[in-house]
């Protein structure tokens, strides 16, 4: 228990000096002068879509609405059921035109590529292909299909902060070693004022499993995610909003189609390479949030959500095996890699195991109920502090929350976390890693969205 | 048994009474952060319409200087200059009227920036320790566009702080009109953002040609270089051709691609062969920048040498280049050739107009 605390620690600190960098560099970029140069690096926004009709004139909208010089938006029609393809024909008036598409990654059969005559919308490029039955080969389709060397891969229902590229693109810009990935915050989009498929207000989850999301997300890129930016060490971008170096990309041979958790195991995949080629590299975390996704809300969404995460986790875990511990890999094989196999995977199956050892020694052994407490207690605290802390992080930077009222929420929910979310997230944990050892399918897109609320004009 | 009372008296007496101290500091914190946050929302309105008002109508009323002081001094009593958070609110007010106040005279908002004994505040930061402080007075300083300070911001051009150094450099040249020749003697390397905001700057400020652009291409530091050729190309530098193609031997791989890049641009046409020598032994992303290149500049030698090549490519996205390239020099090149799919669907692409 001791090791755990001592390397949450470390990670704190390490998230302090990552935060404190950026902070101290937040006056550095005089705003607006890079957004009139025709000499910056163009970038591709590539979003997946699969049955998306309810939203996706929206959300393209929204993605067209970007502040950057030079960009395009690579929407990939995954086959869908729904007239998700018709809605776009129709709204941006598409024609499909004739496409040199060269086919780096295999994918499903791609239908065709469409553009618009209006050009208003010239930034805009759709993909059509076949289903391939996993987000990987929808993005790969359209990372195969896009111009720019420099690609952010998000989902078609994301909203993005306006000046979301221009961050993210910094790294690759300023940082002397390769850079061949960056990522920001993600938040919940549950609850917040959107108009026209762009964020209004951003409000604070009104159901419980969002709101529980909600801390969870600021504690983990917070707390998580910088704390391994500052030593170079992450292993996850969120599939949610990923910048990559299309070079880095195609020399990893792109997402894994039949992967269970494809960012991640792309990052791995990117960063053995690296290390292989011994090339210095860089994969950056910005703390700041800049995308807002909806979460599940409800129970039945969450596990399934959380069970295809902890499949994708072991199913990294055991393909790059040969990492753990491997010098050959630096701080990948030495640290990264055996953290998430420590003190991600292994975590859930040490507290269902703890659990049995406690229920049983009350019947077998004579249990030091005094000595179980405490420690219990001390654990509970100091999770407690670092929830609060990333919370009191957030809201001290960037006042992301409205109110009184919604600080006590969230301290309220933090509160009672361990006790109502944390074994839901514990199960779907499980609950994914035997449907892993079973060698059970899943597909993607079966996560029900609500959709914003949307601004009455 | 004794160990574990150990433990147990260690976590009862110092561990669990530091978190809880830890957790409720954190809680009250946080509801002391937010309360305050609400009280500072509400203040910062209400000062933020009374300078608002006032920067109108020192902007827009021609105020004698009299009547001017006299408006600041009863200005001071009703705004709590003394606090932190009122000053940089004036300062960003300040910045946003003078961005949005296109074809004004902002002079007067530089008069209240000084009557109010501002730039006192951001000189605060200027002499402060920290190397990030300075930055902050650096960036209300270029954000004001607050000449006297120009002189007190180049003093850290050449600061061993990478950060520093580069904010400073920017701000210098955001308020200077001095050549930037002044670089030859710079020491450091700077990111490829640096280079990107010096030239929007040139351009943005309608800045003159560096007298010494030509020494930037000889210097020993790539950054100069770099720099050098990405200004060249601004300036349409075609007295510097010779200094141009010398650099495409330069050993960074950065440097010859800029390089590339302003000979398509300047479309420096003797370099044809030069390029064509090159291609074998460049980086794949250079290639392509030759392609790009020759594809401006390129003859009937060019189309030959991409003939050869295109023979060879394995790579679609490569060839597809190439062919807009040969397109590029000569449109009906394939006319009457026996040519595969890829090249025919790939001249489709390029002809698309709905795809250029």
């Amino acid at each position: 228990m001791a090791g755990y605390l001592l390397f949450y620690l470390f990670l704190a600190f390490s998230s302090y000096f990552a935060i404190k960098k950026d902070l101290n560099e937040k006056y550095e970029l005089p705003p607006d002068v890079l957004l009139k140069s025709n000499n910056i690096v163009g970038i591709s926004v590539v979003a997946p879509a699969f049955n998306e009709s309810a939203n996706i004139v929206l959300n393209v909208k929204s993605l067209l609405s970007l502040r950057y010089p030079k960009f395009e938006i690579v929407i990939v029609n995954d086959g869908s059921k729904d007239d998700t393809l018709e809605k776009l024909i129709k709204h941006y008036s598409l024609k499909k035109v004739p496409f040199s598409y060269d086919e780096k990654i295999k994918t499903k059969p791609v239908r065709g590529h469409y553009k618009s005559t209006n050009p208003i919308y010239s930034r805009l490029l759709v993909v059509d292909k076949e289903n391939g039955g996993s987000k990987a080969d929808a993005s790969n389709a359209g990372i195969n299909s896009c111009q720019y060397p420099i690609f952010v891969c998000t989902d078609v229902d994301c909203i993005l902060k306006k000046d979301t590229l221009l961050k993210l693109v910094k790294p690759f810009l300023s940082e002397s070693k390769r850079v061949i990935a960056t990522g920001a915050g993600i938040r919940a989009s549950n609850s917040c004022e959107v108009k026209e498929g762009s964020l209004k207000k951003v409000r604070f989850p009104r159901e419980w499993y969002p709101r529980f999301q909600e801390l969870e997300y600021v504690r983990a890129f917070l707390f998580g995610r910088m704390a391994w930016s500052n030593i170079n060490g992450l292993m996850l971008v969120s599939g949610g909003l990923g910048m990559f170096e299309k070079k880095a990309f195609f020399e990893a041979g792109g997402y894994w189609h039949d992967s269970l958790g494809e960012d991640m195991e792309l990052i791995t995949r990117m960063r053995k390479m690296m290390h292989e080629k011994k090339e210095a590299f860089v994969i950056k975390y910005i703390p700041e949030s800049l995308c807002w996704t909806e979460v599940p809300a409800t129970k039945e969404v969450l596990i399934r959500q959380r069970a295809r995460w902890s499949r994708g986790l072991a199913q990294t875990l055991w393909l790059h095996k040969d990492v753990f511990l491997n010098p050959k890999y630096g701080i990948t094989g030495l640290v990264v890699f055996p953290y998430f196999f420590f003190f991600e995977f292994l975590v859930p199956i040490l507290e269902l195991l703890g659990l049995i050892v406690v229920l049983i020694s009350f019947f077998v052994l004579e249990v030091n109920l005094s000595f179980l407490f405490w420690m219990t207690l001390t654990i509970y605290l100091f999770f407690q502090s670092t929830t609060l802390i990333s919370i009191l992080i957030d809201e001290y930077l960037y006042k992301n929350y409205n109110n009184l009222k919604e600080i006590f929420w969230l301290i309220a929910m933090s509160l009672i976390e361990p006790l109502f979310y944390h074994p839901v997230n514990t199960f779907a944990y499980l609950k994914g890693y035997w449907l892993f050892f079973r060698n059970k399918k899943s597909v993607w897109g079966d996560m029900q969205r609500k959709g914003f609320k949307t601004e009455e004009k | 048994m004794k160990n574990g009372f150990y433990i147990e008296k260690i976590v009862v007496d110092f561990i669990i009474p530091i978190l809880v101290i830890i957790l409720s500091s954190v809680i009250i914190l946080l509801v002391y952060n937010r309360f305050n946050i609400g009280i500072i929302n509400i203040n910062r309105k209400i000062v933020g319409k009374k300078i608002n008002t006032l920067l109108t109508n020192v902007v827009f009323d021609e105020y004698s200087d009299t009547e001017l002081e006299n408006r600041l001094s009863n200005f001071k009593y009703i705004v709590p200059l003394h606090q932190y958070w009122c000053k940089d609110l004036i300062i960003k007010i300040i910045i946003d009227t003078k961005a949005n106040l296109k074809g004004f005279d902002d002079s007067k908002l530089t008069q209240v920036y000084e009557k109010l004994e501002l730039h006192k505040y951001t000189y605060k930061f200027m002499n402060s320790p920290f190397w990030f402080a300075k930055t902050k007075a650096i960036y209300q300083f270029q954000m004001l566009d607050y000449k006297k300070s120009t002189q007190d911001i180049k003093q850290y051009i050449q600061h061993k702080n990478k950060i520093l150094r580069a904010n400073a450099l920017i701000a210098y040249l955001m308020l200077t009109k001095e050549d930037l020749s002044f670089l030859i003697d710079y020491k450091y390397e700077l990111p490829a953002i640096e280079e990107l905001k010096i030239v929007e700057i040139c351009k943005a400020r309608k800045l003159k040609r560096p007298l010494k652009l030509k020494e930037f291409l000889l210097s020993n530091n790539n950054f100069l270089i770099r720099l050098g050729l990405r200004l060249s190309s601004y300036y349409n530098a075609l007295d510097l051709q010779d200094e141009i193609i010398f650099t495409l031997k330069n050993t960074d791989k950065k440097v010859r691609k800029l390089a590339y890049f302003a000979i398509e641009k300047l479309y420096l046409y003797q370099s044809e062969s030069l390029l064509i020598e090159q291609y074998c032994n460049e980086t794949r992303g250079n290639k392509r920048r030759i392609v790009f290149a020759l594809g401006e500049i390129g003859s009937q030698e060019s189309l030959s040498f991409f003939e050869k090549v295109l023979e060879r490519q394995k790579d679609k996205t490569e060839a597809f280049f190439i062919i807009k390239a040969m397109l590029n020099i000569q449109d009906d090149f394939f006319e009457g050739k026996n040519i595969s799919k890829d090249i025919e669907l790939s001249i489709k692409h390029i002809s698309e107009p709905l795809l250029k």
